[in-house]
């Protein structure tokens, strides 16, 4: 075969956004877990109040019914939004958990990585995707299934309690209060993620580099650390690491002065809480750096990773 | 002729374990390439090291690029098809095709939809409700519908019955490849595509041992099938592999030329499977 060498000229690639879509829909399809789940939650959470309050009867003695006005309203309004959002969103952490656990590791378990690097996308966009899909689209999709679910449990309620009967008149709309309580929500996710980025960023350095099984190395690992830790070394700092990285971020909200936040009846929790700490929390920001660089290992042990 | 893969001492190690050693060989546009050995003999290597799979040493250049430092860019214009147990289970094939056309610059979603409506899969199928040989023809379409330069298969057709390799060649062959494009195969599967191939590249043990054009091969090589009794004289024309065939034997000869070999039996030119096995035989036995 006698040739001379040649360099071809590269082709344009697919926009960077176009991309980046198409991979998070690929991680979609590939764990509808991500979306069912919170669906299914924020579904269950919807029909079980609205049926509840067609049913439900709540007495309040006519004392009481003359106290209740637009601050009950809003408070009303505010706890079931935050009690809403709690529960779709603790589902979701357990399923991005599993999921960023899983899917790095799942496309060389079923050999399909073969064709996904048979196709011109890098391994940083493809971390990337999985990151982004685990720590906003998740996000989102529970912020937009929570709020959905709210409204539709909440106007059920206000019509039992306005055309029904049975309910007294403790369910009133406060649109101000309604976009007082997103933000509050919105910024509460919005730390979350923050937060345990480096958690969900450790997950998938896992999902790629071990041979099999890395959902029991995730909790067998940090387990072994903290039984060394407890028998051998007693320094207690395995314990106290993992309690700081699951609640250090909320400690740091919901203290002022040295003092732990005290909310009543006349405090809104989006003014209460110290929202400046917690965004202004050095760890805060040393982890999202911390969770870059994990992505960018994870994209660069996956560039080699070679178990097909 | 112009190179579309260039490779210089490509080495790659496992371990202790010398996958490739030192290979050096040059595949130019519009040639159907052969990569053929035994298992083992470090074809998926050479393959892996090609597409930018696996790190090696020595020097590799595919249609120009560095596939270690330039695989993105290589990948838009190379097609990838290793067995058929890699497309994932769970994906449908509308998602497939929806996949490609968002990650790929030259991939033509109507052929590759075209191509799947003359088959029985629809499009709301996944994977996992497909045989293999519907699976493979999914593959197909979307390879087909992919305007690459390099085309690598890496034993495509593994597992499938005989209909459905002959149907995925005569595809291969009629509706993809255009004398521009260039395709480089691994097969067990020889006799059935050797007449496909233009060139072939034996490698054993991480070495190439034959590298030649099948036009090379025809005026190189010759098969000699003689009697028993006419078997000492034509050893003594030193035939590099020799086998007995029916109580005649069939020898192997590198560079001798017919009329030399004429008078002592029947001569022709050797099958690249026949040949492929007589210089593993011959290697193994030398």
């Amino acid at each position: 075969m006698n040739t001379e060498a040649t360099a071809v000229a590269s082709p344009p690639a697919v926009s960077a956004r176009t991309t980046l879509l198409t991979l998070v829909r690929r991680e979609l399809w590939e764990h509808p877990a991500l979306w069912r789940v919170p669906l299914i939650v924020a579904g269950f959470l919807a029909v079980a109040a609205a049926l509840v309050s067609t049913r439900a009867t709540i007495d309040v003695d006519a004392g009481h019914l003359a106290q209740i006005g637009p601050g009950i309203h809003a408070m009303v309004l505010n706890v079931s939004q935050d009690a809403f959002a709690a529960v779709i969103w603790l589902f979701t952490a357990v399923v991005v958990s599993f999921y960023a656990l899983d899917c790095l590791y799942a496309e060389r378990k079923d050999r399909s990585i073969l064709f996904w690097k048979s196709l011109p996308v890098s391994d940083g966009q493809t971390v990337l995707s999985k990151f982004l899909t685990a720590m906003v689209a998740a996000p989102l999709a529970a912020f937009v299934l929570a709020t959905a679910s709210h409204l539709i449990a909440f106007a059920a309620w206000w019509l039992r309690s306005h055309l029904g009967g049975g309910l007294p008149d403790l369910v009133g709309w406060d649109t101000v209060a309604w976009l007082r309580g997103e933000l509050l929500m919105f910024l509460v996710m919005l730390l979350a993620v923050l937060w345990y980025a480096p958690l969900v960023a450790a997950a998938m350095l896992l999902s790629v580099a071990v041979k099999r099984s890395p959902v029991l190395w995730a909790f067998l690992g940090p387990l072994l650390l903290w039984v060394a830790d407890l028998l051998v070394f007693h320094t207690g700092w395995v314990a106290s690491v993992a309690k700081y990285r699951s609640s250090g971020i909320w400690d740091a909200l919901a203290t002022r002065g040295g003092h732990q936040i005290v909310i009543d009846e006349h405090t809104y929790l989006l003014h209460a809480l110290n929202w400046g700490a917690a965004f202004g929390l050095v760890d805060l920001w040393l982890g999202v750096l911390a969770a870059a660089a994990l992505v960018y290992a994870a994209a660069r042990v996956r560039r080699y990773r070679d178990d097909t | 002729m112009t190179a579309v893969i260039e490779a210089r001492g490509l080495s790659k190690s496992y371990g202790r374990h010398r996958a490739l050693d030192a290979v050096s060989f040059t595949v130019g546009a519009g040639r159907i390439v052969g990569l053929i050995g035994p298992n083992g003999a470090g074809k998926t290597s050479a393959l892996k090291a090609i597409l930018g799979l696996t790190p090696f040493e020595g020097e590799l250049r595919v249609l120009g690029f560095d596939p270690r430092s330039q695989r993105d860019e290589l990948m838009r214009q190379v097609n990838f098809m290793a067995d058929v147990a890699v497309l994932p289970r769970w994906l449908r094939v509308r998602q497939a095709l929806d996949y490609c056309a968002g990650v790929h610059p030259r991939f033509d979603r109507a052929r590759a939809a075209d191509f799947l409506a003359r088959t029985d899969i629809a499009q709301g199928s996944r994977v996992r409700e497909l045989s293999k040989g519907m699976v493979t023809q999914l593959h197909l379409a979307l390879i087909m519908a992919i305007d690459a330069r390099l085309l690598v298969l890496d034993e495509p057709t593994l597992g499938l019955d005989l209909l459905y390799r002959r149907k995925f060649y005569d595809t291969l062959l009629n509706d993809y490849f255009d004398r521009e494009r260039t395709i480089l195969l691994t097969t067990h599967q020889v006799e059935e595509v050797e007449n496909l191939f233009t060139d072939v590249l034996f490698i054993e043990r991480g070495r190439l041992v034959l590298d030649a054009s099948v036009e090379v091969i025809a005026g190189r090589y010759r098969q000699l099938t003689v009697s028993a009794e006419q078997s000492a004289r034509a050893r003594a024309l030193q035939p590099f592999y020799e086998r007995e065939v029916f109580g005649r034997v069939a020898m192997f000869f590198d560079g001798r030329s017919e009329a030399e070999l004429r008078t002592l039996g029947e001569v022709r030119t050797p099958s690249i499977a026949d040949l492929f096995v007589a210089r593993m035989q011959g290697t193994l036995q030398s």
